[in-house]
Protein backbone atom coordinates (compact mmCIF):
# COMPACT_ATOMS: atom_id res chain seq x y z
CA UNK A 1 0.00 0.00 0.00
CA UNK A 2 2.65 2.77 0.92
CA UNK A 3 4.92 1.96 -2.28
CA UNK A 4 1.25 3.25 -4.56
CA UNK A 5 1.32 6.53 -2.04
CA UNK A 6 5.11 6.87 -3.00
CA UNK A 7 5.20 6.33 -6.46
CA UNK A 8 1.90 8.94 -6.22
CA UNK A 9 4.25 11.03 -4.27
CA UNK A 10 7.26 11.11 -6.77
CA UNK A 11 5.02 11.18 -9.76
CA UNK A 12 3.57 14.64 -8.17
CA UNK A 13 7.20 15.88 -7.76
CA UNK A 14 8.66 15.05 -10.38
CA UNK A 15 6.06 17.22 -12.45
CA UNK A 16 6.99 20.08 -9.90
CA UNK A 17 10.33 18.99 -8.88
CA UNK A 18 12.29 22.60 -10.74
CA UNK A 19 9.65 24.76 -8.26
CA UNK A 20 10.43 22.56 -5.09
CA UNK A 21 13.72 22.80 -5.70
CA UNK A 22 13.85 26.76 -5.78
CA UNK A 23 11.44 27.21 -3.00
CA UNK A 24 14.02 25.00 -0.78
CA UNK A 25 16.81 26.97 -1.81
CA UNK A 26 15.18 30.38 -1.45
CA UNK A 27 13.19 29.81 1.94
CA UNK A 28 16.09 29.65 3.89
CA UNK A 29 17.12 33.03 2.43
CA UNK A 30 14.22 34.78 3.16
CA UNK A 31 13.71 33.35 7.23
CA UNK A 32 17.45 34.12 7.81
CA UNK A 33 16.45 37.94 6.46
CA UNK A 34 12.96 38.63 7.90
CA UNK A 35 13.71 36.96 11.18
CA UNK A 36 17.59 36.00 12.01
CA UNK A 37 19.26 39.00 10.69
CA UNK A 38 16.75 41.03 13.07
CA UNK A 39 16.94 39.18 16.14
CA UNK A 40 19.71 38.49 16.98
CA UNK A 41 20.65 42.31 16.97
CA UNK A 42 17.29 41.97 20.07
CA UNK A 43 18.16 38.90 21.54
CA UNK A 44 22.16 38.27 21.07
CA UNK A 45 22.18 35.10 22.80
CA UNK A 46 19.60 33.00 24.66
CA UNK A 47 18.63 32.37 28.25
CA UNK A 48 21.11 29.52 28.31
CA UNK A 49 24.02 31.45 26.51
CA UNK A 50 23.62 30.00 23.25
CA UNK A 51 24.12 32.69 20.44
CA UNK A 52 20.68 33.61 19.06
CA UNK A 53 21.63 32.52 15.49
CA UNK A 54 23.01 29.09 16.49
CA UNK A 55 20.23 28.70 19.00
CA UNK A 56 17.02 29.73 16.73
CA UNK A 57 18.77 27.40 13.55
CA UNK A 58 16.62 24.38 14.80
CA UNK A 59 13.40 26.43 14.71
CA UNK A 60 14.24 27.48 11.31
CA UNK A 61 14.60 24.13 10.27
CA UNK A 62 11.13 23.54 11.75
CA UNK A 63 9.57 26.29 9.96
CA UNK A 64 10.87 25.10 6.79
CA UNK A 65 9.81 21.64 7.49
CA UNK A 66 6.09 23.23 8.18
CA UNK A 67 6.32 25.09 5.47
CA UNK A 68 7.06 22.18 3.21
CA UNK A 69 4.22 19.64 4.76
CA UNK A 70 1.39 22.87 4.57
CA UNK A 71 0.42 22.51 0.77
CA UNK A 72 0.96 18.81 0.54
CA UNK A 73 -1.67 18.12 3.21
CA UNK A 74 -3.60 21.17 2.05
CA UNK A 75 -3.81 19.88 -1.74
CA UNK A 76 -4.90 16.13 -0.58
CA UNK A 77 -7.03 16.69 2.29
CA UNK A 78 -8.94 20.03 1.67
CA UNK A 79 -8.61 21.18 -1.79
CA UNK A 80 -8.81 17.75 -4.51
CA UNK A 81 -11.43 16.57 -1.40
CA UNK A 82 -13.57 19.22 -1.20
CA UNK A 83 -13.13 20.63 -4.80
CA UNK A 84 -12.73 17.19 -6.98
CA UNK A 85 -13.61 14.38 -4.98
CA UNK A 86 -9.97 12.98 -5.69
CA UNK A 87 -10.00 11.05 -2.75
CA UNK A 88 -12.98 9.45 -2.43
CA UNK A 89 -11.71 6.56 -5.33
CA UNK A 90 -9.03 6.47 -3.08
CA UNK A 91 -12.11 5.36 -0.72
CA UNK A 92 -13.16 2.87 -2.82
CA UNK A 93 -9.94 0.61 -2.54
CA UNK A 94 -9.64 -2.31 -0.49
CA UNK A 95 -7.39 0.14 2.16
CA UNK A 96 -8.60 1.48 5.84
CA UNK A 97 -9.16 5.06 6.03
CA UNK A 98 -6.51 5.35 8.71
CA UNK A 99 -4.03 3.31 5.94
CA UNK A 100 -5.05 6.17 3.52
CA UNK A 101 -4.41 8.92 5.83
CA UNK A 102 -1.24 7.04 7.13
CA UNK A 103 -0.47 6.84 3.06
CA UNK A 104 -0.50 10.36 2.92
CA UNK A 105 1.32 11.49 6.04
CA UNK A 106 4.22 9.77 5.71
CA UNK A 107 5.01 10.39 1.65
CA UNK A 108 4.25 13.92 2.80
CA UNK A 109 6.92 13.84 5.67
CA UNK A 110 9.19 12.07 3.16
CA UNK A 111 8.78 14.80 0.83
CA UNK A 112 8.91 17.73 3.29
CA UNK A 113 12.24 15.85 4.77
CA UNK A 114 14.07 15.98 1.48
CA UNK A 115 12.60 19.73 1.50
CA UNK A 116 14.20 20.35 4.68
CA UNK A 117 17.68 18.32 3.59
CA UNK A 118 18.12 20.78 0.68
CA UNK A 119 17.25 24.15 2.63
CA UNK A 120 19.64 23.06 5.63
CA UNK A 121 22.50 23.03 3.35
CA UNK A 122 21.95 26.51 2.66
CA UNK A 123 21.39 27.73 5.98
CA UNK A 124 24.34 26.21 6.88
CA UNK A 125 26.28 28.29 4.48
CA UNK A 126 24.36 31.43 6.26
CA UNK A 127 24.97 30.21 9.61
CA UNK A 128 27.91 28.95 10.68
CA UNK A 129 26.93 26.18 13.57
CA UNK A 130 29.47 24.65 15.80
CA UNK A 131 28.00 21.48 16.68
CA UNK A 132 28.37 17.70 16.60
CA UNK A 133 28.18 16.40 12.85
CA UNK A 134 25.77 13.32 14.47
CA UNK A 135 23.16 16.04 16.09
CA UNK A 136 22.26 16.90 12.40
CA UNK A 137 20.98 13.29 12.07
CA UNK A 138 19.07 13.47 15.28
CA UNK A 139 17.49 16.88 13.79
CA UNK A 140 16.13 15.41 10.82
CA UNK A 141 14.31 12.22 13.56
CA UNK A 142 12.98 15.53 15.16
CA UNK A 143 11.61 16.97 12.37
CA UNK A 144 9.87 13.86 11.72
CA UNK A 145 8.54 13.89 14.85
CA UNK A 146 7.39 17.94 14.51
CA UNK A 147 5.96 16.95 11.51
CA UNK A 148 4.03 14.15 12.25
CA UNK A 149 2.25 16.49 14.62
CA UNK A 150 2.31 18.91 12.33
CA UNK A 151 0.39 16.92 9.91
CA UNK A 152 -2.17 15.42 11.88
CA UNK A 153 -3.02 18.89 13.40
CA UNK A 154 -3.40 19.99 9.32
CA UNK A 155 -5.18 17.14 8.76
CA UNK A 156 -7.83 17.66 11.28
CA UNK A 157 -8.58 21.25 10.09
CA UNK A 158 -8.46 20.19 6.50
CA UNK A 159 -11.52 17.75 7.38
CA UNK A 160 -12.97 19.78 9.60
CA UNK A 161 -12.87 23.24 7.36
CA UNK A 162 -15.75 22.66 4.77
CA UNK A 163 -14.55 26.18 2.97
CA UNK A 164 -11.79 27.79 1.83
CA UNK A 165 -11.93 30.91 3.72
CA UNK A 166 -12.38 29.11 7.27
CA UNK A 167 -9.64 27.07 5.82
CA UNK A 168 -7.08 29.55 5.79
CA UNK A 169 -7.99 31.77 8.58
CA UNK A 170 -8.01 28.59 11.05
CA UNK A 171 -4.67 27.54 9.45
CA UNK A 172 -2.47 31.15 9.47
CA UNK A 173 -4.23 31.24 13.54
CA UNK A 174 -2.86 28.07 14.45
CA UNK A 175 0.91 28.54 12.34
CA UNK A 176 1.23 31.78 14.53
CA UNK A 177 0.15 30.43 17.48
CA UNK A 178 3.10 27.23 17.04
CA UNK A 179 5.47 29.92 15.66
CA UNK A 180 5.33 31.45 19.17
CA UNK A 181 4.05 29.40 21.49
CA UNK A 182 6.54 26.29 20.67
CA UNK A 183 9.74 27.90 21.56
CA UNK A 184 10.20 28.40 17.61
CA UNK A 185 12.04 31.55 17.64
CA UNK A 186 12.01 32.94 21.39
CA UNK A 187 12.52 31.30 24.70
CA UNK A 188 9.66 30.62 26.79
CA UNK A 189 11.75 32.79 29.75
CA UNK A 190 10.68 35.88 27.85
CA UNK A 191 6.89 34.94 28.27
CA UNK A 192 4.81 35.90 31.21
CA UNK A 193 4.99 32.73 33.92
CA UNK A 194 1.90 30.94 33.58
CA UNK A 195 1.98 31.21 29.88
CA UNK A 196 5.41 29.71 29.56
CA UNK A 197 4.36 26.82 31.67
CA UNK A 198 1.58 25.97 29.59
CA UNK A 199 3.50 26.60 26.35
CA UNK A 200 6.30 24.76 27.25
CA UNK A 201 4.41 21.50 27.64
CA UNK A 202 2.63 21.24 24.01
CA UNK A 203 3.96 18.50 21.95
CA UNK A 204 6.07 20.91 19.71
CA UNK A 205 8.10 22.59 22.69
CA UNK A 206 9.14 19.56 24.13
CA UNK A 207 10.55 18.83 20.49
CA UNK A 208 12.06 21.96 20.47
CA UNK A 209 13.50 21.55 23.92
CA UNK A 210 14.49 18.47 23.20
CA UNK A 211 16.36 18.95 20.18
CA UNK A 212 18.17 22.36 21.62
CA UNK A 213 19.61 20.25 24.66
CA UNK A 214 20.95 17.25 22.62
CA UNK A 215 22.15 19.90 19.85
CA UNK A 216 23.88 22.64 22.53
CA UNK A 217 24.43 20.59 25.34
CA UNK A 218 25.07 17.25 24.49
CA UNK A 219 22.08 16.12 27.01
CA UNK A 220 19.00 13.52 25.97
CA UNK A 221 15.55 13.55 27.56
CA UNK A 222 13.46 10.37 26.70
CA UNK A 223 10.18 12.22 27.86
CA UNK A 224 11.02 14.75 24.57
CA UNK A 225 10.53 11.80 21.80
CA UNK A 226 7.71 9.98 23.71
CA UNK A 227 5.50 12.26 24.39
CA UNK A 228 5.32 13.69 21.60
CA UNK A 229 5.16 10.35 19.75
CA UNK A 230 1.88 9.03 21.91
CA UNK A 231 0.42 12.78 20.71
CA UNK A 232 1.06 11.18 17.20
CA UNK A 233 -0.31 8.08 17.08
CA UNK A 234 -3.50 9.46 19.52
CA UNK A 235 -3.87 12.46 17.33
CA UNK A 236 -4.05 9.66 14.05
CA UNK A 237 -6.08 7.31 15.38
CA UNK A 238 -8.66 10.45 16.28
CA UNK A 239 -8.44 11.35 12.49
CA UNK A 240 -8.78 8.11 11.40
CA UNK A 241 -12.32 7.78 13.08
CA UNK A 242 -12.55 11.62 11.94
CA UNK A 243 -12.01 10.57 8.20
CA UNK A 244 -14.69 7.55 8.38
CA UNK A 245 -17.26 9.93 9.69
CA UNK A 246 -16.85 12.71 6.92
CA UNK A 247 -16.58 9.89 3.88
CA UNK A 248 -20.21 8.62 5.47
CA UNK A 249 -18.84 5.45 4.48
CA UNK B 1 -30.29 -16.59 -12.63
CA UNK B 2 -28.15 -15.96 -9.53
CA UNK B 3 -28.41 -12.47 -7.92
CA UNK B 4 -25.44 -10.06 -8.21
CA UNK B 5 -27.00 -7.06 -6.24
CA UNK B 6 -29.39 -7.20 -3.69
CA UNK B 7 -31.07 -4.68 -1.93
CA UNK B 8 -33.44 -4.90 1.13
CA UNK B 9 -35.64 -2.00 2.37
CA UNK B 10 -32.53 0.46 1.55
CA UNK B 11 -32.98 3.89 2.62
CA UNK B 12 -31.02 7.37 2.33
CA UNK B 13 -31.58 10.85 3.83
CA UNK B 14 -30.14 13.83 3.52
CA UNK B 15 -31.11 16.87 5.62
CA UNK B 16 -34.40 15.14 6.81
CA UNK B 17 -35.39 14.37 2.60
CA UNK B 18 -35.59 11.15 1.27
CA UNK B 19 -33.44 10.59 -1.09
CA UNK B 20 -34.38 6.42 -1.26
CA UNK B 21 -36.93 5.14 -0.11
CA UNK B 22 -36.60 1.54 1.36
CA UNK B 23 -36.06 0.30 -2.06
CA UNK B 24 -36.01 -3.29 -2.27
CA UNK B 25 -34.75 -5.40 -5.79
CA UNK B 26 -31.97 -7.95 -7.50
CA UNK B 27 -30.06 -7.39 -10.28
CA UNK B 28 -29.23 -11.21 -12.03
CA UNK B 29 -25.40 -11.44 -13.15
CA UNK B 30 -24.27 -10.30 -16.15
CA UNK B 31 -27.46 -7.44 -16.54
CA UNK B 32 -27.12 -4.63 -17.77
CA UNK B 33 -29.38 -2.02 -15.58
CA UNK B 34 -30.28 1.48 -16.62
CA UNK B 35 -31.46 3.74 -14.54
CA UNK B 36 -33.68 6.70 -15.50
CA UNK B 37 -35.86 9.88 -13.86
CA UNK B 38 -35.89 13.18 -13.74
CA UNK B 39 -33.68 15.45 -11.55
CA UNK B 40 -33.19 14.46 -7.97
CA UNK B 41 -35.12 11.43 -8.87
CA UNK B 42 -32.15 9.42 -6.75
CA UNK B 43 -30.51 7.62 -9.54
CA UNK B 44 -27.19 8.66 -8.90
CA UNK B 45 -27.40 8.53 -4.93
CA UNK B 46 -28.98 4.82 -5.57
CA UNK B 47 -25.27 4.50 -7.54
CA UNK B 48 -22.76 6.02 -4.87
CA UNK B 49 -24.70 3.36 -2.05
CA UNK B 50 -24.56 0.95 -4.12
CA UNK B 51 -20.93 0.79 -4.93
CA UNK B 52 -20.02 2.07 -1.08
CA UNK B 53 -19.65 5.41 -2.17
CA UNK B 54 -22.06 6.15 0.78
CA UNK B 55 -23.71 4.36 3.31
CA UNK B 56 -27.09 4.21 3.39
CA UNK B 57 -29.01 5.13 6.71
CA UNK B 58 -31.11 1.83 6.95
CA UNK B 59 -31.47 -1.26 4.89
CA UNK B 60 -28.96 -3.96 3.68
CA UNK B 61 -27.32 -4.35 0.37
CA UNK B 62 -25.51 -7.24 -1.15
CA UNK B 63 -22.97 -7.72 -3.84
CA UNK B 64 -22.75 -11.70 -4.57
CA UNK B 65 -24.03 -12.18 -1.22
CA UNK B 66 -21.86 -10.14 0.94
CA UNK B 67 -22.95 -7.36 2.78
CA UNK B 68 -21.47 -4.21 1.35
CA UNK B 69 -21.29 -2.55 4.89
CA UNK B 70 -19.99 -5.23 7.26
CA UNK B 71 -18.33 -7.20 4.56
CA UNK B 72 -16.26 -4.11 3.02
CA UNK B 73 -12.91 -5.00 2.47
CA UNK B 74 -14.32 -7.72 -0.18
CA UNK B 75 -16.89 -5.97 -1.98
CA UNK B 76 -15.08 -3.05 -2.82
CA UNK B 77 -12.64 -5.53 -4.73
CA UNK B 78 -15.69 -6.44 -6.79
CA UNK B 79 -17.54 -2.89 -7.40
CA UNK B 80 -16.32 -0.70 -9.84
CA UNK B 81 -17.92 2.97 -9.66
CA UNK B 82 -17.97 5.52 -12.26
CA UNK B 83 -18.65 9.79 -10.96
CA UNK B 84 -20.67 11.74 -13.41
CA UNK B 85 -18.39 14.31 -12.86
CA UNK B 86 -14.45 13.28 -13.24
CA UNK B 87 -12.87 12.74 -10.11
CA UNK B 88 -8.71 12.55 -11.36
CA UNK B 89 -6.15 14.66 -10.14
CA UNK B 90 -5.43 17.32 -11.92
CA UNK B 91 -1.75 17.27 -11.61
CA UNK B 92 -1.32 13.78 -12.44
CA UNK B 93 -1.46 11.87 -16.02
CA UNK B 94 -4.26 10.23 -17.33
CA UNK B 95 -1.87 6.81 -16.78
CA UNK B 96 -0.40 7.86 -13.51
CA UNK B 97 -3.86 8.44 -11.83
CA UNK B 98 -5.47 4.96 -13.44
CA UNK B 99 -2.11 3.21 -12.27
CA UNK B 100 -2.05 4.39 -8.67
CA UNK B 101 -5.87 3.22 -8.16
CA UNK B 102 -4.87 -0.31 -9.64
CA UNK B 103 -1.98 -0.11 -7.16
CA UNK B 104 -3.95 0.42 -4.27
CA UNK B 105 -5.88 -2.73 -5.92
CA UNK B 106 -2.58 -4.57 -5.46
CA UNK B 107 -2.99 -5.38 -9.12
CA UNK B 108 0.61 -6.89 -10.75
CA UNK B 109 2.58 -4.25 -12.64
CA UNK B 110 2.26 -6.57 -15.61
CA UNK B 111 -1.36 -6.88 -15.60
CA UNK B 112 -1.93 -3.46 -14.53
CA UNK B 113 0.25 -2.12 -17.87
CA UNK B 114 -1.60 -5.04 -19.94
CA UNK B 115 -4.99 -3.82 -18.97
CA UNK B 116 -4.46 -0.09 -19.25
CA UNK B 117 -3.17 -0.23 -22.94
CA UNK B 118 -6.05 -2.72 -23.86
CA UNK B 119 -9.03 -0.38 -22.40
CA UNK B 120 -8.05 2.74 -23.17
CA UNK B 121 -7.31 1.49 -26.68
CA UNK B 122 -10.74 0.40 -26.59
CA UNK B 123 -11.78 3.63 -25.57
CA UNK B 124 -9.88 5.72 -27.48
CA UNK B 125 -7.94 7.47 -25.10
CA UNK B 126 -4.07 5.71 -25.97
CA UNK B 127 -2.72 8.33 -27.24
CA UNK B 128 -3.73 10.60 -23.86
CA UNK B 129 -2.09 8.39 -21.41
CA UNK B 130 0.64 10.82 -20.95
CA UNK B 131 -1.15 14.03 -20.90
CA UNK B 132 -1.31 15.90 -17.98
CA UNK B 133 -5.02 15.20 -16.43
CA UNK B 134 -5.60 19.14 -16.14
CA UNK B 135 -4.94 19.62 -20.13
CA UNK B 136 -7.98 17.27 -21.31
CA UNK B 137 -11.69 18.01 -21.78
CA UNK B 138 -13.69 16.40 -19.64
CA UNK B 139 -14.63 13.96 -22.29
CA UNK B 140 -11.63 12.29 -22.23
CA UNK B 141 -11.75 12.36 -18.56
CA UNK B 142 -14.76 10.65 -18.26
CA UNK B 143 -13.65 7.78 -20.67
CA UNK B 144 -10.54 7.75 -18.33
CA UNK B 145 -12.73 7.04 -15.91
CA UNK B 146 -14.16 3.75 -17.38
CA UNK B 147 -10.39 2.97 -17.63
CA UNK B 148 -9.83 3.14 -13.94
CA UNK B 149 -13.13 1.11 -13.08
CA UNK B 150 -12.07 -1.49 -15.80
CA UNK B 151 -8.65 -2.28 -14.65
CA UNK B 152 -9.93 -3.60 -11.41
CA UNK B 153 -12.21 -6.03 -13.61
CA UNK B 154 -14.90 -5.87 -11.09
CA UNK B 155 -17.88 -8.08 -11.43
CA UNK B 156 -20.54 -5.35 -10.75
CA UNK B 157 -19.80 -2.36 -12.79
CA UNK B 158 -21.61 1.15 -11.77
CA UNK B 159 -21.52 4.44 -14.00
CA UNK B 160 -23.51 7.60 -13.45
CA UNK B 161 -24.05 8.83 -16.54
CA UNK B 162 -21.23 6.61 -18.71
CA UNK B 163 -21.42 9.13 -21.77
CA UNK B 164 -21.64 12.82 -20.29
CA UNK B 165 -19.22 15.32 -21.86
CA UNK B 166 -18.12 12.46 -24.74
CA UNK B 167 -18.72 13.31 -28.02
CA UNK B 168 -20.38 10.96 -30.85
CA UNK B 169 -17.27 8.57 -31.48
CA UNK B 170 -16.35 8.39 -28.10
CA UNK B 171 -19.79 7.01 -26.88
CA UNK B 172 -20.04 4.75 -29.78
CA UNK B 173 -17.28 3.13 -27.99
CA UNK B 174 -18.54 3.48 -24.70
CA UNK B 175 -21.52 1.37 -25.94
CA UNK B 176 -19.52 -0.72 -27.60
CA UNK B 177 -17.72 -1.80 -24.57
CA UNK B 178 -20.82 -1.85 -21.83
CA UNK B 179 -22.27 -4.06 -24.79
CA UNK B 180 -19.73 -6.39 -24.83
CA UNK B 181 -19.48 -7.12 -21.13
CA UNK B 182 -23.45 -8.34 -21.15
CA UNK B 183 -23.13 -11.34 -19.30
CA UNK B 184 -19.64 -11.31 -17.91
CA UNK B 185 -20.07 -8.46 -15.57
CA UNK B 186 -23.33 -7.00 -14.10
CA UNK B 187 -23.71 -3.14 -15.12
CA UNK B 188 -25.89 -0.71 -13.49
CA UNK B 189 -26.06 2.61 -14.70
CA UNK B 190 -27.91 5.97 -14.90
CA UNK B 191 -28.33 7.85 -17.63
CA UNK B 192 -30.19 11.15 -19.23
CA UNK B 193 -29.67 10.00 -22.36
CA UNK B 194 -32.86 8.12 -23.37
CA UNK B 195 -31.25 7.09 -27.15
CA UNK B 196 -28.49 5.16 -25.35
CA UNK B 197 -30.55 3.12 -22.96
CA UNK B 198 -32.84 1.93 -25.51
CA UNK B 199 -29.43 0.50 -27.09
CA UNK B 200 -28.11 -0.41 -24.08
CA UNK B 201 -30.78 -2.52 -21.64
CA UNK B 202 -31.62 -5.64 -20.00
CA UNK B 203 -33.66 -3.87 -17.65
CA UNK B 204 -35.00 -0.09 -16.88
CA UNK B 205 -35.67 1.13 -13.79
CA UNK B 206 -37.51 4.08 -13.74
CA UNK B 207 -36.92 6.10 -10.64
CA UNK B 208 -39.46 8.57 -8.97
CA UNK B 209 -38.78 10.71 -5.70
CA UNK B 210 -36.65 8.04 -4.40
CA UNK B 211 -39.02 5.14 -5.38
CA UNK B 212 -39.17 2.79 -8.52
CA UNK B 213 -41.79 3.98 -10.32
CA UNK B 214 -41.45 1.14 -13.02
CA UNK B 215 -39.71 -2.19 -13.44
CA UNK B 216 -39.03 -4.35 -16.30
CA UNK B 217 -37.57 -4.84 -19.72
CA UNK B 218 -38.03 -2.04 -22.45
CA UNK B 219 -40.65 -3.69 -24.57
CA UNK B 220 -42.66 -4.31 -21.00
CA UNK B 221 -42.25 -0.85 -20.57
CA UNK B 222 -43.87 0.66 -23.42
CA UNK B 223 -46.47 -2.11 -23.04
CA UNK B 224 -47.81 0.03 -19.98
CA UNK B 225 -48.55 2.75 -22.77
CA UNK B 226 -51.47 0.59 -24.21
CA UNK B 227 -51.17 1.31 -27.90
CA UNK B 228 -50.86 4.76 -27.45
CA UNK B 229 -49.34 6.63 -30.72
CA UNK B 230 -48.22 10.60 -30.62
CA UNK B 231 -49.13 12.63 -33.31
CA UNK B 232 -47.84 16.04 -34.25
CA UNK B 233 -49.60 18.28 -36.75
CA UNK B 234 -48.78 21.76 -37.88
CA UNK B 235 -50.76 24.22 -38.88
CA UNK B 236 -50.40 27.47 -40.57
CA UNK B 237 -51.63 29.72 -37.53
CA UNK B 238 -52.68 28.00 -34.09
CA UNK B 239 -54.70 30.47 -32.30
CA UNK B 240 -55.47 30.34 -28.54
CA UNK B 241 -59.00 29.48 -29.48
CA UNK B 242 -58.81 27.07 -31.98
CA UNK B 243 -56.16 25.02 -29.33
CA UNK B 244 -58.54 24.87 -27.25
CA UNK B 245 -61.21 23.36 -29.05
CA UNK B 246 -58.77 20.75 -29.97
CA UNK B 247 -57.36 19.65 -26.91
CA UNK B 248 -60.92 19.25 -25.72
CA UNK B 249 -61.82 16.63 -28.63
CA UNK B 250 -62.66 13.30 -26.38
CA UNK B 251 -59.77 11.69 -28.19
CA UNK B 252 -56.88 13.65 -27.35
CA UNK B 253 -55.07 12.68 -24.92
CA UNK B 254 -52.48 15.31 -22.94
CA UNK B 255 -52.42 17.85 -25.61
CA UNK B 256 -49.36 20.39 -25.58
CA UNK B 257 -48.37 23.26 -28.15
CA UNK B 258 -45.11 24.18 -29.16
CA UNK B 259 -45.40 27.28 -31.93
CA UNK B 260 -48.20 26.11 -34.23
CA UNK B 261 -47.38 22.78 -33.66
CA UNK B 262 -50.26 20.68 -31.82
CA UNK B 263 -49.33 17.73 -30.22
CA UNK B 264 -50.99 15.01 -28.54
CA UNK B 265 -51.66 11.64 -27.76
CA UNK B 266 -54.31 8.72 -28.70
CA UNK B 267 -54.72 5.31 -28.53
CA UNK B 268 -55.90 4.93 -31.92
CA UNK B 269 -55.34 6.70 -35.01
CA UNK B 270 -58.87 7.91 -35.23
CA UNK B 271 -57.79 10.60 -32.75
CA UNK B 272 -55.55 12.38 -35.66
CA UNK B 273 -59.01 12.22 -38.05
CA UNK B 274 -61.06 13.42 -35.22
CA UNK B 275 -58.68 16.51 -34.86
CA UNK B 276 -58.51 16.93 -38.53
CA UNK B 277 -62.10 17.48 -38.53
CA UNK B 278 -62.50 19.83 -35.91
CA UNK B 279 -59.52 21.71 -37.45
CA UNK B 280 -61.34 22.25 -41.19
CA UNK B 281 -61.15 26.35 -40.77
CA UNK B 282 -57.30 26.33 -40.35
CA UNK B 283 -54.83 25.51 -42.94
CA UNK B 284 -52.22 22.60 -42.01
CA UNK B 285 -48.82 22.47 -43.49
CA UNK B 286 -47.54 19.08 -41.71
CA UNK B 287 -48.09 16.13 -39.61
CA UNK B 288 -46.57 12.84 -38.25
CA UNK B 289 -47.81 9.88 -36.43
CA UNK B 290 -45.53 7.92 -34.54
CA UNK B 291 -45.75 5.05 -32.27
CA UNK B 292 -44.30 6.05 -28.04
CA UNK B 293 -40.93 5.44 -26.74
CA UNK B 294 -38.96 5.57 -23.97
CA UNK B 295 -38.44 9.60 -23.76
CA UNK B 296 -42.43 10.22 -24.44
CA UNK B 297 -43.13 7.17 -21.20
CA UNK B 298 -40.27 9.90 -19.38
CA UNK B 299 -42.02 12.77 -20.50
CA UNK B 300 -43.60 13.59 -17.51
CA UNK B 301 -45.15 17.07 -18.53
CA UNK B 302 -47.36 15.23 -21.73
CA UNK B 303 -47.44 11.68 -21.68
CA UNK B 304 -47.02 10.16 -18.32
CA UNK B 305 -50.09 11.34 -16.08
CA UNK B 306 -52.16 9.94 -18.88
CA UNK B 307 -50.51 6.92 -19.76
CA UNK B 308 -49.38 5.67 -16.78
Amino acid sequence: MIWAFLQRRWWLTENRILTTISTALMLPVILYISIVAVMENIIPRSIDGVVYTQWVFPGLIMIIATLGLVPLLYRDFFDLRIHRHVLQPVTLTPITKFEIIAGIIITAIIESVCFVLISLFVLLILIPMSVPVYSYFILIFYVILFNGVMANVLITISLLAERVTTYLIILLSFLMFILFSSGILVDFEFYPPLLSQVFANLPTSVLMAGIRQIMFFNRFDYLSLIYPMIVIVVWFAVNGILYKTKAHQ
Amino acid sequence: MEASVTLKKVGKLSGGRTILAGMSFGVERGSIVALIGDNDSGKSTLLRVLAGYEKPEYGNIYIHGLDIVKRRHETCKMVAYVPHEPDLDPWLTVEQNIRFIGMLHKIPADKLSQRIAGYSEQLGIADFLQENVSNLSLGIQKRALLVRALIQEPRVLTIDEPTAFIDADGKRMVLEVLLDMRGKRTIIYASQDLDEVELANDRIMILQNGHIAMDGTLEKLLATTNQYHQFEIEFEHLDEATYKELSAVSTVVNPSRVGNKFRFYGRSRRAFFHVLKRATAVVTNDFSIKTIGLRDLMDSNQARRGLE
